[in-house]
């Protein structure tokens, strides 16, 4: 029963699956199509082409027919798959982007897809590709292509003079101008177009600014150069260089707004596809001229310019045998690695040693500068008595002549020193030589003119600068903590004594104060003793304060000998106060108001103010 | 037995006199002298090293390893090995009249200092320091005296005095300023050293350099030197090729 039963169900499982796959088989064939997602695309935006293979179990990414002005590049694979009702589809798409070079009606022709073994031909599709709003707005009837090249980057070189030489050195800048709307990136370095001429000593490290150029802000990055032509013939001169700039592509939503402010790659939801682009600088005419044949010198190397020539050596007194150096600086412009040293050939008067040769340029690109050859020479006898001049041609662009330059003649004395017999001691033995270094220390020197080896060892020292040793810290350390705590001891000594003063002279004026304001005490109370004891005291304090003594030795005496008989109306003060003092009278309050104003007079005239 | 054991003993005992003998550094120096003496400079240089190594830098030795080097035909170590000894011994006549005849000989040229130059290498930065040290100690012992006795000096004669001293600190710094180039100061060991445009061994070359010439060294990046020397040559040397004065420490 169980056996019967399950094999109704086994039975209707076979039949499912063989409807099944029967009807996905059978019922849908293998499909290709060819969608673009936009029929209209700006210079500066990509589009996409999808091809769509439905239903194929089999197929291979398709080939993409070449078109020119247009660009595929990347793209991507993807593939689906669904059941519905039963019923099984799948297909894969294959997208390119469509990057445009320039603008204009362009067709992709019909390309073959293969899917399933077998070909499918794919519908041509047309669309068209506008330059950019702006440019369209200005309406220029320039070469589109370069215009839509100079809207993102151009090239400003400097430009070549009409008439140049094979061989002539030309410095030039290079500013390539990269408009800051646009993503871009260098992918190559300047080239120049032609190859009738060659570039060098481009900068390794090239400058970058931010410039405004025509209301549009730009990266300028410059190079420094050199330019040589080396065929003769008319050839336009420029120069390129790769670059690459982030392109949007087109969607086909346009609900999609782009930001008002900013550019769209701020919009992280933006797809974007990089585009190649060659930058190159608007060609100029230049007619590269051979070096003139004629009345061309025999020693001209190849040197092109417009040069100096100066020549020196280290002394103008030598001996024969000995050596001198003798110095030739070639300054000016031009092609400075053609220029070789002139030599002293002359064998018979002078041993000459292969030149030394350094190049000092004053610019970068190696234009300007000098060239110094220094070459050691040594007189063979006494004819050698001077340094030849020397001739260096070379050839002048701006005057299309060949010139020569000479040095002057170096005239030189020539001692006969291999007549005078060498001071030169032979040493045979250490002792001998210690002996010898003792006696006739500065007459001893060998073959080479050497001085005699030390015998005895001496003491270790250090090559290390003083301040790195022991000794310079230490003293220098102590001076220092010397000078700081002299200094302060000093100061402080000093300022003491200034401190003591000033406090005395704070208390005897504090003191004069309270004397003074007894005294009105004194006046209130009709207290005449008490009113002269203070009025005397306050002035004892005041003169006391002046002369810097005690205010107890102030009396009338010494008054009347400091004021020499100015003090009528102190020494009339000082009468009466002892005159109350000893006879015991008294005052009225009127008199003693008289006193009181007297007694500010004084204060007044001694030099300073009660309050 | 017994006669084998002092056999031993005798073999030891004079092992150990010459491998003591050997590392004393006077001995060694000594010995290097006689190389030196009998035209063995190769072998004298060994010996003087040895000596260096286990002593020290002596201005002798230098001065010493310097003439080995010249007679060995190495011109750039030879100068080094003087300008290290006359840096010890900035007076020592022998050094400088052996720099001089070395760089006579070999075609070397001096470029001639400018006034300035002239005046402030009368004295070496070390000798520059030693005079700042006499300078500032005597004015600290003055100042002790003045704070001790400041009735010792009335105002005028200590202003006079600190006037002076200032002056001869300042001309003293100045002096250590230009003669602390001679720090950066190297000498060309390498015979026809390349200059190149950049530090890498793929760079441009724009010049050589004779042994022996005197370079100063403005930076260094990896395994070379930015150099410039008193002709305005500059570039980037090999650190191999250069050797400064007063070595790294």
């Amino acid at each position: 029963m169980i056996l019967k039963h399950n094999i109704k169900y086994l039975c209707m499982l076979l039949a499912t699956s063989v409807i099944f796959f029967s009807t996905t088989e059978n019922g849908f064939a293998a499909e290709v199509s060819v969608t673009l997602n936009t029929k209209q695309i700006t210079i500066s935006e990509a589009a996409i082409l999808t091809i769509s293979v439905k239903n194929a179990e089999t197929t291979s990414r398709p080939i993409l027919p070449k078109v020119k002005g247009l660009t595929f590049t990347g793209g991507g694979q993807s593939s689906q798959s669904s059941l519905i009702n039963g019923r099984y589809s799948s297909s894969i798409d294959y997208t390119y982007y469509i990057v445009p070079e320039k603008p204009g009606n362009y067709v992709i022709p019909s390309f073959e897809v293969k899917a399933d073994g077998k070909s499918f031909t794919t519908e041509p599709q047309s669309f068209k590709v506008l330059k950019s709003a702006r440019t369209a707005r200005t309406r220029r009837n320039n070469n589109s292509s370069r215009e839509t090249k100079r809207q993102y980057a151009f090239i400003r070189v400097t430009p070549l003079s009409d008439k140049v030489y094979v061989g002539q050195y030309i410095p030039i800048k290079i500013d390539a101008y990269f408009n800051q709307n646009y993503s871009m990136g260098l992918s190559t370095a300047p080239q120049v177009i032609n190859s009738a001429f060659t570039l060098t000593k481009l900068s390794d490290r090239p400058d970058q600014t931010q410039k405004v150029y025509r209301g549009k802000a730009f990266t300028v990055v410059t190079w420094y150069a050199g330019v040589t032509p080396v065929k003769a013939g008319k050839y336009d001169f420029g120069i390129k260089l790769g670059a690459t700039v982030q392109i949007r592509v087109r969607s086909s939503q346009r609900s999609r707004s782009r930001s008002l402010f900013g550019s769209f790659f701020d919009d992280p939801f933006v797809q974007t596809v990089e585009k190649k682009i060659d930058v190159t600088s608007t060609p100029h005419k230049v007619n590269v001229l051979p070096l003139p044949r004629q009345n061309k010198p025999k020693h001209f190397t190849g040197a092109i310019g417009k040069f100096t020539i100066a020549a020196s050596t280290s002394t103008d007194t030598v001996m024969v045998g000995d050596p001198i150096t003798m110095k030739i600086i070639i300054s000016g412009e031009g092609n400075f690695a053609r220029i070789n040293s002139p030599i002293i050939t002359d064998g018979t008067k002078w041993k000459s040693y292969k030149p030394n040769a350094t190049f000092s340029p004053k610019d970068i690109v190696g234009f300007e500068g000098k060239k110094i050859f220094e070459q050691a020479l040594i007189p063979q006898d006494e004819r050698a008595d001077a340094i030849p001049s020397f001739d260096f041609t070379y050839f002048d662009p701006s005057t299309g002549k060949y010139k020569t330059v000479k040095t002057q003649r170096i005239p030189l004395t020539i001692t006969h020193g291999k007549d005078e017999p060498r001071r030169y001691v032979q040493v045979d033995s250490i002792d001998e030589a210690k002996d010898s270094k003792k006696n006739e220390k500065k007459d001893i020197t060998d073959e080479d003119g050497l001085a005699p080896i030390n015998i005895e060892l001496g003491e270790c020292k250090q090559l290390s600068p003083a301040w790195q040793q022991q000794w310079f810290i230490l003293i220098n350390g102590a001076s220092l903590i010397i000078i700081i705590i002299s200094f302060i001891i000093y100061h402080k000594r000093t300022n003491g004594n200034v401190d003591e003063s000033k406090k005395r002279r704070k208390r005897l004026s504090r003191q004069v104060i309270a004397a003074v304001n007894d005294v009105d005490k004194a006046m209130k109370k009709n207290d005449t003793a008490a009113f002269f004891n203070n009025c005397i005291r306050a002035i004892q304090l005041h003169i006391a304060d002046k002369l810097g003594v005690s205010a107890d030795t102030v009396t009338l005496n010494e008054v009347t000998k400091i004021y020499e008989g100015d003090a009528d109306k102190l020494v009339e003060l000082f009468e009466m106060a002892d005159a109350v003092k000893y006879s015991g009278q008294s005052i009225d309050t009127a008199s003693m108001k008289e006193w009181r104003s007297l007694l500010d007079k004084e204060l007044k005239e001694l030099g300073g103010s009660v309050k | 037995m017994i006669r084998y054991y002092i056999i031993f003993l005798m073999f030891i005992f004079a092992n150990c006199s010459s491998v003591m003998g050997s590392n004393d550094p006077k001995q060694l120096f000594s010995q290097a002298n006689k190389e030196y003496i009998n035209g063995n400079y190769k072998k004298a240089l060994e010996l003087y090293k040895s000596t260096l190594k286990s002593y020290g830098a002596p201005p002798e030795l230098l001065y010493n390893i310097g003439n080995a080097y010249y007679k060995n035909g190495e011109i750039g170590k030879a100068i080094l090995f003087l300008e290290r000894a006359q840096w010890l011994e900035p007076g020592n006549a022998d050094v400088k009249k052996n720099l001089e005849a070395i760089r006579k000989n070999t075609g070397l040229m001096s470029i001639e200092p400018s006034l300035f130059d002239n005046y402030m290498s009368r004295f070496t930065l070390n000798e520059w320091l030693i005079i700042i040290t006499i300078i500032v100690a005597v004015f600290a012992i003055l100042m002790a005296v003045r704070a001790i006795s400041p009735q010792f000096f009335n105002q005028r004669t200590f202003r006079n005095i600190t006037i002076f001293a200032s002056v001869l600190l300042a001309i003293a710094i100045c002096g250590i300023i230009n003669q602390s180039l001679e720090l950066e100061r190297a000498i060309v060991i390498n015979d026809g050293a390349t200059v190149r445009i950049s530090p890498f061994d793929a760079a441009e070359q724009t010049a050589t350099l004779k042994t022996g010439r005197d370079v100063y060294i403005v930076k260094q990046y990896g395994d070379y030197y930015s150099i410039k020397d008193k002709s305005g040559t500059t570039g980037w040397v090999n650190k191999k090729q250069v050797a400064k004065i007063i070595p790294e420490v």
